[in-house]
Parts: structure tokens; C-alpha cells; sequence
């Protein structure tokens, strides 16, 4: 089912006096209960495509459909609050809170309030138990925060999760339970999960593949489904 | 989890990042709050002393003159006519008592009456209550009605009852004719009041002069007049104080014990008006003594406190904002990464602000607690020593204006009035300005927060 539809979509950074394009009209087509791995050379445009598919930017030219709307047309903020999850490199935990309480956070934010025992299931569906979710985050391993990172993106029930190099700072067993996550969350929990990576072998875990030409500044499509 | 449980998580798991903060905010405000204690009690002292002195103006000759032997002397009616029509004037009282022929008396005596314009009467007998009738009324002062007020002393001597019609005469010569009056007038109500012991001020007596006869136990009455009437009008001519007033200039000087016209003064800001509208225009040797001529010198120092106090508060809260700004900004920028959380989570930014606003609530509030008790203390021990210090100055200039009044306070009476209370309006207003100020102090960091981007944060 198409959830997300990228359109003609074009993006340039300024580059010194000159422009650089990112985004050459780009169009690729997001679908519920699939996991895409975005990979490309460093500085090719992987992060920017991924900050305009999160509403956190907008694109110079083209849309971006969510569910058949613009994402414009629904608000950033309100498409960032309800529909789409995050999850960062460096975690971005907010440090004096415990991971129940980063859970919590972000479900107060999409309006669910007295919602600690769900934050406690959810947390624990992704392995952080009840005892490491009341610790600060600081005190936990670099995969626990991990894990708590995407149970925060999950908090509010979104139909999208983007991952930003989830899997940059772990180590290779960490990583490959961080990835059967993400897979889970796409078979099991029917998300559209879009990872931008680096590494191949997160990649080849993924449905589809989006190769981001770095000069070009559009996509080559594997589709491995 | 809300802005607010998110704000109160901040501040509690944070202490020692909010501390300089915290310390910053209890040390400016202590200043403020000293500060604002000395200008409220400066402020109440000052009202106290105010109400104490009243809001009188007199007018006598210059105390020079009295040296020269013009004691008995009084303004020209015309020159005083002038003055009494300023509409701050609330009443006012030519100073002059008049005696009557009284012919229902057991014996023919001579009673003693004031005219008046004011409906109070402990105006004229200060510790006394109206035990049968009633005072006048607003329309009987002004038409001079035949209305009078009299001192039981009095009732009693010439067995006098309310609703009495009493007549009073007098004589006296107008152009070597005789003449004589007399005024039927109707007792509307009956004055006693308590015996009390007071220093006994010899007429006439002045400056140097101004020494304490004796002391005797006596009613209100034995100093004041008997009997206080309207000013009566008659033919066209005002009598009772108002004729005898004319009367002083030419040839009845020896029955009229001499006065000073006293006005009593609507407001405080009438007396100064009066002080720029006529100040300089009686006629010499008279002169205005007003009240706040004794205020001024008995709470000028209080005044020199109080303008300090203000700047202090003022400079205070400034640098508090200034300050404070620049301790939640470098506070703000490192907490980007977690602003940049709420952004991306899509809070909305004014929840965001909110938030900020709130830890910085917060930590205010503990600090204001702390110097809510400091500030007092601080000012309890500065200012009442700097006040006695200051009053001792004072004193020496106290003696340099002419008496409107006796009520004037000492310097041990105006520091027992200064007091430094934790009261409620102290309270709120220091409450309510540090707030004002740590509130503005975030204006400037909040409006930066406003301009940061979740991408550039984040990714």
C-alpha cells in the first residue's frame, strides 16, 4: 500500500558562490510493512533526503505525499508529531530522563498522557526490561539507548520510522539485533521503515535499496522483495 | 509527561547546572527585596506621619515680624477671601473665637463661639463625641444657618437642651454708633468628652516664647471654644467669624483672642498646588506654613532613603535581567541537542517556551523564598540605624519651620513608626517585580531557542 510519494522532488545546497544539486526530481514510492535502506557515498544527499521525508526540511521543488496529502499541507509539526518516528546516531536521548521517561516524553508530545504502562510494554517488546527502564540513559549501554531510541519512535504509533545510521555506533552483534528490530517493526508491525546506512550488510537486510548517486542526485532502486 | 513535569524533572535532576543560576537570582533579588521593604516602610512611615499632621496650611506672620510685636495681627480679608476660594480647600477656619452676650443664662455671661465650615467636630474638640443631636450638615455651613453645636460644660451653665432656641448677642461700635445684635440660635447638638491632662500653650506665645505654662486636668472645651457655629449671614453681611474677622482691623482687636487661619486641605497634592499658586503672592509680613513643610522636615531623610531604595531597585532589576539573560542562554546552548528532541518529537514551541519559562520559574521561586527573609533582614538592620542617624540631622532642621500644628513627631516617635514587616503587600510586590524581571530575562534566550532548526541540531 503506498503510504509515502516522493514527486519530482529537487534540493540544492548553496555551494560556495556556486549551487550544488542533491536532489536532481527525484520520485520513489514509500509502502506500509516494508524496510528501506537509503545507502550512497558520503555527502551524496542520503541525510538531507531523509530530514525532507521527516518533515524537518522542505524541498525546493516537488512533493512529498503522505497517505495521498502533502505533508506541507498537514504541517511539519503535526506530521512529525503523529506520523513519522526518529531514531539518531548518537541516540539523542535526552540525558537527565530515564529511558521509561524518554518514552514518555514523546507520547505526551503526540497527546497520550497516563500512558506508563504502555510505555513500560513497549519498551519492553524491544528487550529493555522494567528495572533499565527506570535508569538514567546515561547509565546504559550504547544498544540499550539504542533500543529505547526506537521504542521512543515508536511511542506515538507512527505509520513511518527513519533511522539516521542507527547502527553507526554499535558494535556488529548490537548491530544485528538493532536491525532485527527494525525488520520486525516492518513485517510484524506493518511500519514503513526507511534506514539511511553506510553499511552494506544493514542494507542487504532491507526490502528495497535506494542507491543515492552523488553526482547525479537520484536514486538506482534494488527492490529485493 | 507534560512541559510542566518536564520543567520540574529539568530543575530537580539538574541541581548543579541551575545553581549559578539559583545563586545569581537569590542575590539580586535579596537586594531588590530589601530594597522594596525599605520604600513600603519608608512609604507607610511617611503616610503615618502625613495623617498625623493632617493636611493643614496656616497663615501668620513672618516669626521676625512676631519679634517686632505683631502678634494679634491677621491677614487682610481680601488677601484670605482669595486663598479659601482654591477649590483644594476642604474647610477652613478663620482661626477667630467670638464672645457673645448670652441673656438666658442664670447670669448674663459671655459665650465663647467659633465659626466654622467643618461638620467635624473633633476638628474643635478633639477628644470629644456628640452625645445628644447631631453635627451640622453640609447644607447649614453653607447657608449659615442659626445652627449651633455647644459643650456640655456649656449646656449645663445655661441649662441648655437640643432643640433649644438660644440667643446670642453682641455689641460693638461701627463709626462711633453702637450697635447691638442679637441671633436666635437653634441647639442641633450636645458635645462631652473625656477629661484628659494637657500642657496648656500660653496665647500669643511664639518661637522662643513658646513654652509650656502648665499642666491641669481639663476638657476639650477649656482651651477651645463653647459653642461652634456656621458662619452666619445676615443682611447681606457674614457674621460670627467672618464680620469679626473685619472687625479684628479696626476696633474690636482687644475681644477677639488672636488665631491663625487654619484651611484644611483636600489632598496632599492640593497642598502643593496651593504652594505654587499662592506661595509667594500674600501680602508681607504673611506667610503659608504648610504641613508638608514639617514632613519634609521631620521625613526628609526618610524621603533621601527612599529615592535610594528606588534606584537600587531599579538598577537591580535591571542587571537581574541582563544577567539572568546570559545565564540561561549559555544554559540554553547546552540543552540545543534536547531542544532539538522536542522539535523533531513535534512539541509545539510554545510548550518548548513554556517549559523554559517554567524551570526558570522554579529555580526564581526557591531563590525568592530565601531572600524574601533575607531582604527583610537586611533591610531591618541597615536602614533603622541609618534612619536614627539620619533623623538626628533632621532634627536641627525641624525646628526651622513655623508650627502649623503641635502633632509634629519626634525623631524617637519616627523611628518606632519605621517599621520593616514581611507584609502581604510587601509579599506580593516583591513577588510580582521578580517575577516581572526573571520573566523578561528570558525573552532573549527564548527568542533564540525560536531560531533554532531540528536539522541543523540533530542530523
Amino acid at each position: 500500500m503506498k503510504l509515502l510519494d516522493i514527486k519530482d522532488v529537487f534540493f540544492t545546497y548553496p555551494d560556495g558562490d556556486s549551487v550544488r544539486t542533491i536532489l536532481d526530481h527525484v520520485n520513489v514510492t514509500f509502502e506500509k510493512g516494508s524496510m528501506y535502506a537509503i545507502v550512497g557515498s558520503s555527502g551524496s544527499g542520503k541525510t538531507t533526503f531523509l530530514t525532507l521525508i521527516a518533515g524537518l526540511d522542505t524541498a525546493q521543488e516537488g512533493s512529498i505525499t503522505f497517505k495521498g496529502k502533502d505533508i506541507s499541507e498537514i504541517g511539519l509539526w503535526e506530521y512529525r508529531r503523529n506520523h513519522v518516528g526518529m531514531v539518531f546516531q548518537s541516540y539523542n536521548l535526552i540525558p537527565y530522563m530515564t529511558g521509561l521517561e524518554n518514552v514518555l516524553v514523546a507520547m505526551g508530545i503526540s497527546g497520550k498522557t497516563h500512558m506508563k504502562d504502555s510505555a513500560y510494554d513497549l519498551l519492553d517488546s524491544i528487550g529493555i526490561e522494567k528495572n533499565k527502564a527506570n535508569r538514567n540513559v546515561r547509565r546504559l549501554s550504547g544498544g540499550e539507548q539504542q533500543r529505547i531510541a526506537i521504542a521512543r519512535a515508536m511511542a506515538n504509533q507512527p505509520d513511518i520510522i527513519v533511522a539516521d545510521e542507527p547502527t553507526g555506533n554499535l558494535d556488529g552483534e548490537t548491530e544485528d539485533t538493532i536491525i532485527g528490530l527494525f525488520r520486525k517493526l516492518a513485517t510484524e508491525k506493518d511500519k514503513c521503515v526507511i534506514v539511511v546506512t553506510h553499511s552494506e550488510k544493514v542494507a542487504k537486510q532491507a526490502d528495497v535499496i535506494l542507491r543515492l548517486h552523488a553526482t547525479k542526485g537520484t536514486f538506482v532502486i534494488e527492490d529485493n522483495r | 509527561m507534560n512541559s510542566l513535569k518536564r520543567a520540574w524533572l529539568s530543575v530537580i535532576r539538574k541541581p548543579g547546572k541551575n545553581f549559578l543560576l539559583f545563586f545569581i537570582v537569590t542575590l539580586l533579588t535579596t537586594l531588590m527585596a530589601a530594597s522594596l521593604a525599605i520604600r513600603i516602610a519608608s512609604n507607610n512611615v511617611t503616610a503615618e506621619m502625613q495623617n498625623r499632621i493632617g493636611l493643614q496650611v496656616s497663615i501668620a506672620p513672618e516669626r521676625t515680624e512676631l519679634a517686632y510685636g505683631m502678634v494679634g495681627q491677621h491677614i487682610p480679608y481680601r488677601e484670605l477671601e482669595k486663598v479659601i476660594s482654591y477649590k483644594g480647600v476642604k474647610s477652613y477656619n478663620y482661626g477667630i473665637s467670638y464672645p457673645f452676650q448670652a441673656f438666658k443664662a442664670h447670669q448674663q455671661s459671655m459665650v465663647l463661639v467659633e465659626g466654622t465650615q467643618n461638620p467635624d467636630i473633633k476638628h474643635y474638640w478633639p477628644n470629644s463625641e456628640i452625645i445628644e443631636g447631631r453635627t451640622f450638615t453640609k447644607q447649614e455651613l453653607s447657608e449659615g444657618a442659626h445652627v449651633m453645636v455647644v459643650s456640655k460644660q456649656m449646656a449645663d451653665v445655661h441649662s441648655i437642651k437640643v432643640g433649644d432656641n438660644y440667643p446670642l448677642g453682641r455689641r460693638y461700635v461701627m463709626y462711633f454708633d453702637p450697635i447691638e445684635e442679637w441671633f436666635d440660635m437653634e441647639v442641633i447638638g450636645i458635645v462631652d468628652g473625656p477629661e484628659v491632662t494637657r500642657p496648656w500653650l500660653f496665647e500669643g506665645d511664639y518661637e522662643g516664647y513658646m513654652t509650656y505654662y502648665y499642666s491641669e486636668t481639663q476638657r476639650d472645651w477649656d482651651i477651645f471654644p463653647m459653642a461652634i457655629a456656621p458662619n452666619i449671614v445676615i443682611d447681606q453681611q457674614i457674621i460670627n467669624t467672618k464680620l469679626n474677622y473685619r472687625l479684628v482691623g479696626i476696633n474690636l482687636r482687644q475681644n477677639v483672642r488672636m488665631r491663625i487661619p487654619i484651611l484644611e486641605m483636600e489632598s496632599f497634592e492640593a497642598v502643593k498646588e496651593m504652594r505654587q499658586l499662592y506661595g509667594k503672592q500674600l501680602p508681607m509680613p504673611f506667610k503659608f506654613n504648610f504641613a508638608d513643610d514639617q514632613i519634609l522636615a521631620v521625613l526628609g531623610p526618610i524621603g533621601t532613603l527612599n529615592m535610594i531604595a528606588e534606584a537600587v531597585m531599579i538598577f537591580t532589576m535591571i542587571i537581574a535581567v541582563f544577567v539572568c539573560s546570559l545565564i540561561i542562554l549559555l544554559y540554553l546552548k547546552e540543552r540545543r541537542q534536547e531542544i532539538g528532541i522536542y522539535f523533531a518529537l513535534g512539541e509545539k514551541k510554545r510548550n518548548i517556551v513554556l517549559q523554559v519559562v517554567m524551570e526558570v520559574w522554579i529555580v526564581s521561586a526557591l531563590a525568592m523564598t530565601l531572600s524574601v527573609f533575607a531582604g527583610t533582614w537586611i533591610a531591618r538592620g541597615f536602614s533603622s540605624e541609618l534612619i536614627r542617624l539620619q533623623l538626628l540631622i533632621a532634627d536641627v532642621q525641624k525646628g526651622k519651620v513655623d508650627v502649623v500644628n503641635d502633632n509634629i513627631p519626634t525623631r524617637d516617635e519616627v523611628v518606632a513608626a519605621y517599621t520593616v514587616n514581611m507584609s502581604n503587600e510587601y509579599v506580593l510586590l516583591f513577588v510580582g517585580l521578580s517575577m516581572l524581571t526573571v520573566t523578561a530575562s528570558t525573552i532573549v534566550p527564548i527568542v533564540n531557542i525560536l531560531k533554532l532548526k531540528p536539522k541543523e541540531i540533530l542530523l
